[in-house]
């Protein structure tokens, strides 16, 4: 199996004549999904942008067999066409999803867990843009606090709870691998889609996507966004590699965050202390996780 | 409405999909493959990304980060964008390590 990199990656196209934003980071990172693991592969994309960007009559933008799930079926979709691909003995064939946030983390989490739990090898891909993007920039539960949406206009949401953490849910279904990546990181994107379809079993990649139409940024803001989230703390990269998880990067010390707020509308209506607040989630979050690392890499079972 | 194939559909290295000959009737429809544009996305854009090319190294960043695949390669190979399939966005002009992509309005082409 050749190595997926950028430098591999072939000329071809697979996803070309979408009708995708200007500057789409979920449309961006579906292209490099799909030149990295070539014609062989099997898409399933769930009701959201993907879906109604990708499949216009009467042109197919996909040049790779696709197929719209069910809002809340994505997984269960992908695994009925791994056992299909397993009974019938081949074994080229990798199998994606591609979700949003929303079919995701909300509507179609029970339906990504059944897959989780039944083993069958499928790389499972969240494109996050942080919002139910395609009805219209409704809230979702992977919406960080302080985003201005249409269902939260102020920023501030009737629920108090941070961003669900997408990768913790998958890596405690005790998948072989899970890990997330930003569009701002094509390389790291790449080497974990790499690894990914060399396990045996599920994976689970959480891709940061920012989308200039919901978010009111600047079409071009999102491959700096995509590494303005990282440097900032508020992206971590990680990989969950067989029971032990990695931090990929560990800044020293973080970027301002007006770095990655500033440019965006929908962070626009904040006040210092909510920015301060985000700030102390935000440490909260890294202590946690450098306990999980310490504790994954020194368990006996690992 | 326009029919697909009379659309100008400059190549873009697409890898339309192949039809599988069984399947040779289906759909039943004016239904384009990957890799067609059926509607021009010209009218999309403000902006265009005019390339300097005489310091391009090759070095294909424009081409990774773009989100249409509307760069491609010349003979020579330098980047050059297809006029139907930019959107003007400017993330390729943003990711050039060497600042030679300019965008310009579209007006003053
Ligand atoms: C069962 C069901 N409920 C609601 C919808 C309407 N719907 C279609 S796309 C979408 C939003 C998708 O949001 P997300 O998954 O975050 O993807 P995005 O559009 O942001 O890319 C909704 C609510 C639907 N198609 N099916
Ligand atoms: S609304 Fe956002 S996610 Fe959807 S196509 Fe436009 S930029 Fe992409
Ligand atoms: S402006 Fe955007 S769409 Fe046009 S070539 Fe550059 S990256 Fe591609
Ligand atoms: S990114 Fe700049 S230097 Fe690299 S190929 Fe494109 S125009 Fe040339």
């Amino acid at each position: 199996m050749k190595k997926i990199s950028i430098k591999m990656l072939p000329d071809d196209e697979y996803f070309v004549g979408h009708k995708g934003c200007g500057g789409c980071g979920g449309s961006l990172i579906l292209r490099w999904t799909l030149k990295a693991l070539g014609e062989r592969c099997h898409i399933v994309i769930p009701a959201g942008c993907m879906s109604a960007i990708g499949f216009i009559y009467p042109q197919m933008a996909l040049g790779v067999n696709a197929m719209i799930a069910p809002f809340a079926a994505t997984g269960a979709v992908l695994s009925g066409i791994a056992a299909v691909i397993r009974a019938k003995g081949l074994t080229d064939i990798p199998v994606v999803g591609f979700a949003g946030d929303g079919a995701t983390a909300d509507i179609g989490l029970q339906s990504l867990s059944g897959a989780l739990d039944r083993r069958e090898k499928i790389i499972y891909i969240c494109y996050d843009n942080e919002a139910y993007m395609n009805t219209g920039i409704q809230r979702s539960s992977a919406t960080p606090q302080g985003a201005r949406t249409t269902t939260s206009p102020s920023g501030q949401t009737a629920f108090a709870g941070s961003k669900k953490d997408l990768l913790r849910i998958a890596a405690a279904h005790g998948i072989p691998y899970a890990a997330t990546a930003s569009v701002g990181h094509p390389a790291d994107f790449l080497r974990k889609l790499d690894r990914a379809r060399q396990i045996d079993g599920p994976s689970f990649l959480h891709v940061f996507a920012p989308c200039p139409t919901g978010w009111g940024c600047a079409t071009d803001a999102t491959t700096e966004l995509g590494r303005s989230v990282v440097t900032t703390g508020l992206w971590p990269l990680l990989e969950w590699d067989h029971g032990k998880i990695r931090i990929n990067q560990a800044p020293h010390s973080f970027a301002p965050l007006a770095t990655y707020l500033a440019p965006q509308a929908r962070f626009r209506g904040l006040e210092a202390n909510q920015i301060e607040a985000l700030a102390a989630e935000r440490d909260r979050t890294w202590v946690a996780l450098r306990a999980w690392e310490r504790e994954t890499t020194n368990s006996v079972l690992a | 409405m326009k029919k697909p194939e009379e659309v100008s559909n400059p190549p873009c290295h697409l890898r339309p999909f192949k039809r599988s000959t069984s399947l040779a009737i289906w759909p039943n429809s004016p239904q384009a493959d990957s890799g067609h544009l059926a509607f021009s996305n010209k009218d999309w854009r403000n902006m265009w990304p005019q390339i300097e090319w005489q310091a391009c190294n090759s070095c294909s960043l424009c081409l990774l980060f773009c989100p249409e695949g509307a760069i491609s390669w010349n003979a020579n190979r330098l980047p050059i964008v297809q006029e139907d399939w930019c959107k003007g966005c400017g993330l390729c002009a943003r990711e050039c390590p060497k600042n030679l992509i300019a965008m310009i309005p579209q007006t003053h082409r």
